[in-house]
């Protein structure tokens, strides 16, 4: 692999782009986060716990997490049709995966934790982003958690181990893997690979991806901490 | 040894200490580390390490004295809205009077009442009392919501703030621990307490806030 390899937008094989994360921006949320990556625009806002009427859903033993990813109509270059499809409750369902070894769920019985996941634009790379984001939010709401979780996606484009893959590089790419881990204890939580690597350079890859959500986790730190900065 | 400071903000995960501290409120531990899980101001006691979030809500605890609306009614129960993550139980047997026929007489939904928390079992059920002196539904009177750091700050350390509000108003002032507090007296009265509390509300963790207060109401 070659070092000096150059990306059609002119990034490095390690170069992030340029991310914008704020806390509590939702009066109504319980807890709340705003990510800007490139192109990608990310609401997040996380309700509860509170107590779930349902008890056909509800656990004695711990609360339910609740996880919608949605895409609004006009994120996309092409209008999507608005709702839920079969990829949003694919995405729905491992946001929820990856965040859920992080939660102290079992503090609250019989109630329900409700995320929500909007995508305003989206550009490659929005269920990494809705993990941070959830996480985050979570992290704004109060909620007890292990750690904060970040997340980031690593592939291979013309023969090179690359991190944090755009729309472009996602589609005309060979591989393409998204990685959340847990910083503190170095646990993943959630792995996807769609494509072809070799065992070498998975290795590689998953090495450029734990770098990566060092980095995230130390941004998502930096964020929470300047919300209360002024006191 | 310590790893943050006496009253630093921490965030979920970060690591506090590796001495032989007791677990408070907001920590957990691993491996022999004590690490925080919410975001808030962490305090070390003593021999104990606690957090203490910034915007918590109100979690019962029994005999607490508390302000609960009637949200819904049922057979032989209501549901009382607490202002927490669980609603309140009153069963129909707490009433005063066994002889009543129809019980919307007494009590109906939208009602404001004075309760006291008699029992939190292992899931969270709150059940709650009306049979104790001075408990019982509001029949007038100006009802406000305040954070839990407030609702601290005037029933904990200085709960002679509120009889001394009442004294210099002639006003009945009845804090609630789970952030209602019922305020009854004339307008212009109820008006200025409003005020002091909000004042309070902005920064209940002001330094010489007590003092600051107690000049106002010295001067009404």
């Amino acid at each position: 692999m070659t070092k000096e390899y150059i990306r059609s937008d002119g990034r490095t094989y390690n170069t992030l782009r340029n991310i914008k994360m704020k806390v509590g921006i939702l009066n109504n949320a319980d807890g709340s986060a705003y990510i800007e990556c490139g192109n990608n625009k990310i609401l997040v806002g996380v309700y509860g716990p509170k107590e779930l009427y349902s008890k056909k859903h509800s656990k004695p033993d711990g609360a339910v997490l609740r996880c919608k990813y949605n895409m609004a109509p006009f994120s996309v270059k092409e209008r999507k049709r608005p709702g839920q499809d079969r990829r949003a409750i694919e995405i729905s369902k491992l946001i929820s995966e990856a965040i859920l070894p992080g939660i102290f769920l079992e503090k609250y019985p019989r109630s329900s934790i409700d995320i929500s996941v909007e995508v305003l634009e989206a550009e490659g790379g929005t269920r990494c982003l809705g993990i941070i984001g959830a996480s985050l939010a979570l992290a704004d709401a109060e909620i007890p958690m292990k750690d904060l979780i970040s997340a980031i996606a690593v592939g291979k484009v013309d023969e090179n181990i690359v991190i944090d893959l755009s729309e472009k590089e996602d589609q005309e790419g060979e591989a393409d893997m998204p990685v959340a881990i847990m910083p503190r204890t170095d646990e993943i939580t959630f792995l996807q690979m769609d494509g072809h690597l070799t065992a070498q350079e998975f290795d590689e890859a998953l090495k450029l991806a734990f770098e990566g959500c060092r980095f995230i986790n130390k941004l998502q730190k930096e964020t929470l901490l300047s919300k209360y900065g002024g006191m | 040894m310590l790893f943050v400071e006496n009253k630093d903000i921490v965030l979920p995960g970060s690591l506090l200490t590796d001495n032989k501290y007791k677990i408070g409120r907001g920590t957990f531990k691993e491996n022999g580390k004590i690490y925080s899980n919410i975001t808030g101001l962490v305090y070390f006691e003593s021999n104990e390490v606690s957090v203490i979030p910034l915007k918590y809500s109100y979690t019962p605890k029994y005999g607490d004295l508390i302000i609960g609306k009637v949200i819904r009614s049922s057979y032989s129960s209501w549901s009382i809205d607490i202002n927490s993550n669980y609603e309140g139980f009153l069963p129909t047997s707490e009433l005063y009077n066994k002889n009543e026929q129809n019980i919307g007489h007494i009590i109906n939904v939208q009602d404001m009442l004075l309760l006291r928390v008699t029992n939190i079992d292992e899931i969270n059920r709150v059940k709650l009392t009306l049979r104790a002196n001075g408990l019982g539904k509001f029949n007038q009177g100006t009802i406000i919501k305040v954070k839990q750091p407030t609702v601290h700050f005037l029933s904990e350390e200085n709960a002679f703030l509120i009889t001394l509000i009442q004294e210099h108003t002639c006003t009945d002032v009845i804090v609630a621990k789970n952030g209602l507090i019922w305020i009854n007296g004339i307008k212009e009265n109820v008006e200025k307490i409003i005020e002091i509390i909000k004042l309070i509300e902005k920064e209940p963790f002001k330094h010489n806030l007590v003092k600051i207060v107690q000049n106002i109401i010295l001067h009404l």
